[in-house]
């Protein structure tokens, strides 16, 4: 299989326009890479989202318009989906930078550097915190759970034959670890 | 690919983008309501995110569209609720041995989940159904005691029910918004918060009327502070292009304390067929010609724009008088205090 899938797979393609769920989720998963560069890097004279909301925001913002119906039987099966997807982000870009423009109207006292310069220096200081979360993790499967269910996404049934488990056992670890995640935060002062 | 965190950008090219104090600013100055740093001025948007967030990060609880779409919502709409969540999955992104500038593999599970269900009613759908009709209501009061004047009808015909109160009709609805997106009404409630954000919105059911001009006039004011340009802006120079349109959001916030003081205001839109610049506007409007002119609000205006502007009889005028007041209607909205006496 090629790394366009929607052009690649017929099968995920027909369900896709029909609008079945399993096969939105593999597209979303396959294209997400895509979408973020775009908005996170953006194009033309545009350099990209600058904080994580926005970027979040605008990822499903470009997925939602592009599994509308309309959209989904826009796509002929033919061309590269990635372009088609890589138009429609564009798109869903510059209407996310018009509506912001348009509140660009009164101008504002700016804020002081200060605040920023601090939001900076905490934002290391947490960063070097929470990067050692993983070292606290002793229990059988838990690093590896962290890595694979938390870091890469693998579903629960993918998962559990790896760690050869039960995914009643591996739904435990999973909680094991969100607790743990909690309990650290609350640690470090940072609940 | 190793998981969905491949191929996405690495946490260097973030870094190398992030801006200085004053570019935050204006990137947070041009995210419309939600400007304004963090002040601890909005607990319940900041409640409610942190509630969401912690949702979203937890795999042990659902995560549904309307959850995501709720969360995006608040996050676009409040600065607070933006720092909750760049916070909080930033840590998530770190701790699970990620970049805080990438999502990590269960959130692309999260999000991915919650656009590719089916959609429902869900959080936006419901909000926009609360609004639009409380937003309609306050237009439709305004405008039946606003009516501009209409040309003389060729209709001739039995006066009766088909014909009552139907006439085309074109005017605007103030409104304002806190910074947390709560809207409120601010004609009939006599008032506009200096914290708040000035929302308008216009219905035209006359198409001849392409055009629209907005000001505000402080008639406490000095003289020649007291007009404030609304839409269009003086660097925009004309009226804006509209169309036939109901209950139509004009694409812009302002936010009143930046333009705005304490005391009387009156909110001035022109529906013209030929549009009006800002010069002719300002020329009119000269406090030189008659001091006391912008200080008579509002019964004498629209006879006084009427004899100075080129407008034709079919124009419409309309005047909206409110009270700029301190703070914000949050407080308001929130309902009364639970303290006890």
């Amino acid at each position: 299989m090629g790394d366009d899938l929607l052009r690649d797979d017929a099968s995920c393609r027909e369900a896709f326009r029909r609008g079945e769920r399993w096969a939105m989720e593999a597209v979303y998963r396959s294209y997400v890479p895509l979408v973020y560069t775009v908005v996170s890097q953006g194009f033309g004279g545009f350099r990209g989202f600058y904080d994580a909301t926005t970027r979040d925001d605008a990822v499903q913002n470009v997925f939602t318009a592009a599994f509308e119906e309309r959209s989904r039987l826009a796509y002929d099966g033919i061309a590269d989906y990635t372009r088609f997807l890589r138009g429609l982000a564009q798109n869903v870009c510059r209407q996310m930078l018009e509506k912001d423009r348009r509140f660009a109207r009164v101008p504002e006292v700016e804020a002081s550097e200060h605040h920023a310069l601090e939001a900076e220096l905490i934002d290391a200081e947490t960063q070097r915190i929470c990067a050692g979360f993983r070292q606290t993790l002793g229990e059988r499967h838990e690093q590896v759970v962290l890595d694979r269910y938390f870091g890469d996404g693998a579903a629960e049934e993918t998962l559990a034959p790896e760690l050869d488990v039960t995914r009643y056992r591996l739904r435990k670890i999973i909680a094991s670890v969100k607790k743990k995640m909690a309990r650290y935060l609350e640690e470090h002062g940072l609940a | 690919m190793s998981g969905p965190r491949a191929g996405l950008d690495g946490g260097g090219a973030e870094r190398s983008r992030r801006k200085t104090g004053s570019q935050v600013a204006r990137d947070v100055q041009t995210s419309g309501p939600r400007a304004g740093l963090d002040g601890g001025g909005a607990p319940r948007g900041t409640r409610e995110a942190e509630r969401l967030v912690a949702r979203y990060l937890d795999p042990t609880r659902a995560w549904t569209r309307a959850d995501d779409v709720r969360l995006r919502a608040l996050t676009r709409t409040s600065q607070e609720a933006a720092l909750v969540y760049n916070r909080r999955v930033a840590r998530h992104r770190v701790m699970t041995g990620g970049s805080a500038a990438v999502p990590s593999g269960f959130e692309i599970g999260r999000m991915a989940g919650a656009v590719a269900a089916p959609a429902h009613a869900a959080g936006w759908t419901r909000w926009f159904f609360w609004i639009v009709p409380a937003a309609a209501v306050a237009l439709a009061l305004v405008m039946a005691l606003t009516r501009g004047p209409t040309a003389p009808s060729e209709y001739i015909g039995a006066r009766g029910l088909p014909s009552m109160g139907i006439e085309p009709r074109a005017g605007v609805g103030v409104g304002a918004v806190t910074e947390d997106g709560r809207e409120y009404e601010a004609i009939f409630s006599h008032a506009v918060h200096l914290d708040d954000w000035l929302r308008l919105s216009f219905t035209n059911e006359r198409p001849e009327l392409r055009h629209l001009f907005v000001f505000a006039l402080q008639p406490e004011r000095a003289a020649a502070e007291r007009l404030v340009w609304i839409a269009p802006t003086p660097d925009e120079g004309r009226s804006l292009d509209i169309a036939v349109a109901r209950f139509h959001p004009l694409p812009f916030e302002v936010r009143l304390a930046s333009r705005h003081v304490v005391g009387r205001v009156a909110y001035v839109a022109l529906f013209t067929e030929a549009p009006l610049t800002v010069d002719t506007v300002r020329a009119a409007l000269d406090p030189s010609l008659d001091p006391s002119m912008t200080a008579t609000l509002p019964s004498a205006l629209e006879p006084l724009l009427r004899a100075r502007l080129p407008l034709s009889p079919r124009d419409v005028v309309q005047v909206l008088e409110t009270h700029v007041v301190t703070g914000s209607a949050a407080s308001e909205l929130d309902g009364p205090s639970k303290e006890a006496p």
